[in-house]
């Protein structure tokens, strides 16, 4: 064997040499037998300085911090998806808290935890339903719901036949209250739109937003030679995390109150908590 | 027969896929089969048990909440140590930067509690360790990286090539070069003293 290859099977063995024949190598060559003596010495330094293991009750108190950072991650990651969009139901009803679905088993450590967070939730939504109607209250006498309320009484009432409510307007449109999850068919001069509605319509002859559990899609549905009106589209995205409410001019899509922005900002903040609770 | 049965284990893959489905118990299993070489990685990188101990519950955080990224190309050993390594450079750097601004010695100021507390420990091993870090220090980063995932991350050549993405035989000859240094670079007279 030559002394090159005798010294990379020492330094990175592969097993594929024949080790009589390498033993008898080094045993003749005084270069490849110091090399294998030094080889052999850094071995043994690698060995002696090995670090000690932790014991197990170390490593039982770092997976202990790390099962109840995931944990705690899971919950946060569960909660912070929903939105309320993804909620609206199909037959009708407004629309409901969903709640998450079900994750780990939490363990017997965390038991001292549930309480507090049912006691959370509780406290959440109590808060919610409050403020809801406090607001509510407060807003009957805004101008912007006096607008809502003075355009709708001059509509005909919707007729509802199920889920699906039809609607007429004049050109200028009217802003109509419609409950989440319905379908509303929008009679526009000789058009026809149909439009499956997360929350209330914003400029409804151009834009049909459908809800399909996942994130909103916003589908243009503007007949040809028909301005857009995407404004709406991108103002109407911010409302879910909106802080206060927009200021209504000519221009701005109707039939979001201030209850609603409410309802989502307080349903936001109770969404993690309602995600520990499952 | 029975004994052949008991050192079965459950594959990492599997282990992976239940850890997925959100079993716990099958997430535990995978920390503690690859914790203390995870720690060994880490201790060499950082020379200091707890930093080493910190920066395995780092990656392991890290690798666990990020378990749906694990692609299986690699064996999910070979995942979670670059998931280590990375978080021991990153560790590494942080602290270089805390020592540059407040002044002293790593060394001085936050001794390895593991030597210190521990009266049993010869001195000597204090010092063959620092004479090897020294050594390891004046290698180069991708040779220091390539003889530590050899010697202490277990890895197979094979494996280390894929972490590195590099072909097997520049592995070789990277640890090849490793030994060539670091066998050259210490005083083994000295050493032997000791």
């Amino acid at each position: 064997m030559q002394c090159d290859k005798v010294i990379k099977e020492l330094a990175t063995p592969t097993g594929d040499c024949d080790s009589t024949a390498l033993a008898e190598h080094i045993a003749g060559c005084p270069a490849c037998a110091g090399w294998a003596n030094r080889a052999a010495q850094l071995d043994r330094l690698w060995e002696a300085t090995r670090p000690v293991e932790p014991t197990p009750e170390v490593w039982d108190a770092v997976w202990a911090r790390i099962a109840t950072s995931l944990d705690l991650m899971t919950a946060t990651e569960v909660g912070s998806s929903f939105t309320p969009q993804t909620a609206a139901s199909t037959n009708g009803s407004p629309a409901v808290l969903k709640l998450p679905p079900k994750g780990p088993r939490h363990s017997p450590r965390s038991q001292p935890w549930r309480l507090a967070r049912i006691a959370l939730v509780g406290l959440a939504q109590a808060a919610a339903i409050l403020l809801a109607v406090g607001l509510s209250l407060h807003q009957s006498g805004s101008p912007q719901r006096q607008q809502i309320a003075k355009h709708a009484d001059s509509v005909p009432s919707p007729v509802t036949s199920d889920s699906v409510v039809r609607i007429a307007f004049p050109a200028e449109g009217f802003p109509v209250v419609v409950d989440e999850g319905h379908s509303v068919v929008i009679h526009w001069g000789r058009q026809e739109r149909k439009a499956e509605l997360p929350i209330f319509l914003a400029d409804f002859s151009m834009l049909v937003i459908h809800a399909d559990g996942q994130a909103p899609k916003v589908v243009d549905q503007t007949p040809e030679g028909v301005p857009g009106v995407l404004a709406h589209v991108k103002w109407w995205k911010k409302t879910p995390n909106a802080k206060k409410a927009p200021k209504v001019t000519d221009q701005m899509p109707f039939g979001v109150d201030d209850w609603y922005l409410m309802y989502n900002e307080v349903e936001s903040m109770a969404s993690p908590v309602v995600a520990w609770s499952q | 027969m029975l004994e052949a049965l008991t050192d079965l284990q459950t594959p990492d893959e599997m282990l992976v896929r239940l850890a997925r489905q959100g079993d716990s118990s099958a997430r535990e299993e995978l920390f503690h089969r690859h914790q203390n070489t995870a720690y060994r990685v880490a201790h060499r990188f950082l020379g200091h048990e707890q930093d080493a101990l910190d920066v395995v519950q780092e990656a392991m955080l890290k690798a666990f909440s990020a378990l749906n990224d694990f692609d299986g190309r690699s064996g999910f050993r070979t995942w979670l140590l670059r998931i280590v390594t990375n978080a021991a450079y990153d560790w590494g750097r942080r602290r270089k930067r805390r020592r540059e601004f407040w002044g002293g010695n790593d060394e001085a100021d936050n001794p390895d509690p593991a030597i210190e507390d521990d009266p049993a420990r010869p001195l000597r091993q204090q010092d063959l360790r620092l004479a090897l870090e020294k050594a390891l220090d004046r290698l180069s980063p991708t040779i220091r990286e390539t003889f530590v995932l050899f010697a202490d991350g277990d890895l197979s050549y094979k494996e280390i090539a894929e972490f590195q993405n590099v072909p097997i035989g520049t592995v070789m000859s990277r640890i090849h070069a490793a030994r060539e240094k670091l066998q050259s670079d210490l005083d083994w007279n000295k050493l032997n003293e000791l």
